[in-house]
């Protein structure tokens, strides 16, 4: 445990990608007790203050999730719409993909029409507008 | 009227499936040429990506596959790519469209013309796709070097004969001619009657755009660009443009090879081409070797290089001949790269800056110059006339220390002294002057066997050229064009030719 009145500066030359903070947290939670589930959490956030890497936190927190749906067998899925779409037309989609994937939404007016939809950010279902006009062009 | 807004109706509803499954990557590093993608899991080496910027897709080669990222070279400008762009997969490796429509033009190294003619592939045309990298052809398919590729340069085609399917090296410092021995080469090969002109192909590397329109314009009025095709990576363009233009150069090359003819390709040069691969390697992180070159730089050329080849009657019979050129830093031929490429290649023109600003031009030094396909590759004309010139040569250069003395060396020396001096008179050539093989047979002829004796070193320049005039002139038809078309020097002719060269002398 480090000493919690004058924790050690880490250098900078000492630079670790997100992807590597992610996978050293999953490995410590996989032998953590739930109990000790918390004092984890706090720790981890300390660590990455003193690495200096605490601006990174989303792309820490979205690889961690990558991880974690790894393990899970589940996907991440993110679905792209030119307009706001209603539940009826999110279920629709849902059905097509496991139950336990994680989904998240964002509007992006450039579509014009339809819906994009990218799994795990390696696959992408394109049904746009303005990939049919591409296309055309 | 109406009906084409019905049509148009359709097609944006889209008659068959209207939803695009495709593998995507992101752009999570951009900078220097150099971009680095995530996702993409399946992608190959060398495979086409293109990545949709805000203002239109931009082209990349993908090149290092890493564990959970790609590294990859952009082809165009990598200022219009930002990090989250989204990165699709084409699934063919880079490949460049050839056909016949591609002589007398002028292209990048992924095949789009910039010389203003418009586009190279009408409607009607069907090019092929020829792919950039490409395996060499195995031993079985080859066949040894025989026929002779003239240059028009005398010092070439006497002592370091190159042959169709060769690779010769052009090695020099700078300024010492390399440029001129490869453009000479290319605007000779029109004055070869009697055969099929090869495809000429002049891939300039990292070169200022000025100099490469000079040449251009130098092809042009020598009436060669109607069979030169130039692939220009000018210095203004990215490096992934340098290190490719080789390559699609030779996919260019042998598109013609494998159409059973002949073609010569010139890289110019192949230090710019080892420089910015160094570049793109050390931008995608690999590691640095000797002087900062990548492990693989041997391989980068090895692999270009051996493309060239004289395939055999089964593949038709076609060659790809190839003139490499390296620059040398003071005249140093044992520096990596230029000891990599003489290794490499079969032979070498060695020019040197000390020859060319002594006025023997083109500084040729024979004795470090080699061709290892040699007489094989040379016509028997030729083969007669100047058997004993390197040899000659060669005692000269031994002698030449005691030039100064010469008023007190016995007999034979002083022979072998004015012999030398004037063979180095005669091989001397000015610029953009290519000699057809049957005039420097001709040449070598009355110069190895004492007609030119007599004459002062100062005129003898002046003499070969009214020689050459005096036989185009009166001797066409019964000596040069025999040997032109025979390439042998006959009994019959010889005679004739004794004759006439007599004639000439009493004219003088």
């Amino acid at each position: 445990m480090a000493n919690k009145k004058c924790p050690r500066p880490i250098s900078y030359g000492m630079k670790y990608s997100p992807a590597i903070f992610a996978k050293a947290f999953s490995e410590i939670l996989k032998v953590t007790p739930k109990s000790e589930e918390q004092a984890l959490v706090r720790n981890f956030t300390s660590v990455l203050k003193r690495y200096g890497v605490i601006k990174d936190s989303d792309k820490i927190l979205k690889e961690l999730k990558k991880i974690i749906a790894v393990k899970e067998g589940a996907l991440l899925i993110n679905i792209e719409s030119a307009r706001e779409l209603d539940k009826s037309n999110i279920d629709k989609v849902k059905k097509f993909f496991n139950k336990t994937s994680d989904y998240t939404y964002k509007i992006n007016k450039e579509l014009i029409a339809g819906i994009k939809i990218t799994i795990n950010d390696e696959i992408s279902i394109d049904s746009s507008l303005q990939r049919r006009l591409k296309c055309m062009k | 009227m109406y009906e084409i807004i019905e049509k148009l109706k359709k097609e944006i509803e889209g008659a068959k499936s209207d939803v695009l499954i495709s593998l995507v990557g992101k752009v999570i590093q951009v900078a220097d040429g150099v971009l680095k993608i995530q996702g993409l899991p399946s992608a190959m080496s060398q495979e086409m990506l293109i990545v949709e910027t805000k203002s239109g897709p931009v082209k990349a080669v993908a090149l290092n596959l890493e564990e959970s990222t790609l590294g990859a070279i952009v082809l165009g400008d990598f200022r219009k790519i930002k990090t989250g762009d989204e990165v699709k997969c084409t699934g063919e490796v880079l490949s460049i469209k050839v056909g016949p429509e591609l002589i007398g033009r002028v292209i990048n190294p992924l095949g789009e013309p910039i010389d203003g003619k418009g586009d190279i592939w009408k409607s009607g045309t069907k090019p092929l796709n020829y792919p950039v990298e490409k395996k060499a052809p195995s031993v079985l398919d080859r066949e040894s070097v025989k026929a002779p590729i003239h240059t028009g340069i005398k010092a070439i085609d006497s002592m370091i004969p190159i042959g169709r399917g060769q690779r010769e090296l052009i090695i020099g410092d700078r300024q010492t001619g390399k440029t001129a021995i490869a453009i000479d080469t290319i605007v000779n090969q029109q004055n070869e009657k009697g055969q099929k002109i090869p495809i000429c192909i002049y891939v300039a590397i990292g070169q200022k755009e000025s100099n490469v329109a000079k040449i251009i314009s130098e092809l042009g009025a020598a009436g060669a660009m109607k069979y030169t095709i130039v692939v220009v990576a000018p210095a203004s363009s990215p490096a992934a443009f340098w290190y490719l233009a080789p390559y699609s150069g030779c996919a260019v090359g042998e598109y013609f090879m494998d159409q059973g003819q002949d073609s010569l390709i010139i890289y110019d040069d192949l230090s710019k081409h080892a420089t910015a691969y160094r570049q793109i390697s050390l931008l995608l992180r690999r590691t640095p070797g000797r002087e900062a070159y990548p492990g693989d730089i041997f391989y980068l050329h090895s692999r270009l290089l051996e493309r060239s080849a004289k395939l055999s009657k089964e593949k038709g019979g076609g060659s790809l001949t190839a003139l490499p050129i390296i620059e040398t830093q003071l005249s140093d031929v044992s520096a990596y790269i230029p000891t990599n490429v003489i290794s490499i290649t079969d032979g070498q023109i060695y020019l040197e800056a000390d020859l060319f600003h002594q006025g023997i031009r083109p500084a040729i030094n024979a004795g470090l110059s080699v061709s290892r396909v040699g007489s094989s590759a040379q016509t028997k004309a030729m083969k007669k006339v100047s058997g004993k010139l390197r040899l000659e040569l060669a005692q000269f250069r031994e002698l030449q220390a005691f030039v100064q003395f010469a008023s007190d060396l016995d007999e034979g020396t002083k022979n072998k002294i004015k012999r030398g001096q004037m063979i180095t008179e005669i091989l001397k050539q000015k610029d953009a002057s290519p000699l057809p093989f049957e005039n420097q047979v001709l040449v070598f002829y009355a110069a190895l066997n004492g007609y030119f004796d007599d004459v002062i070193l100062e005129n003898l320049k002046n003499v070969e050229n009214k020689y050459i005039e005096f036989m185009q002139g009166r001797h066409n038809d019964d000596i040069l064009e025999p040997i032109r078309n025979a390439k042998e020097l006959t009994t019959d002719i010889e005679s004739k030719l004794k004759e006439a060269i007599q004639n000439f002398k009493n004219t003088l």
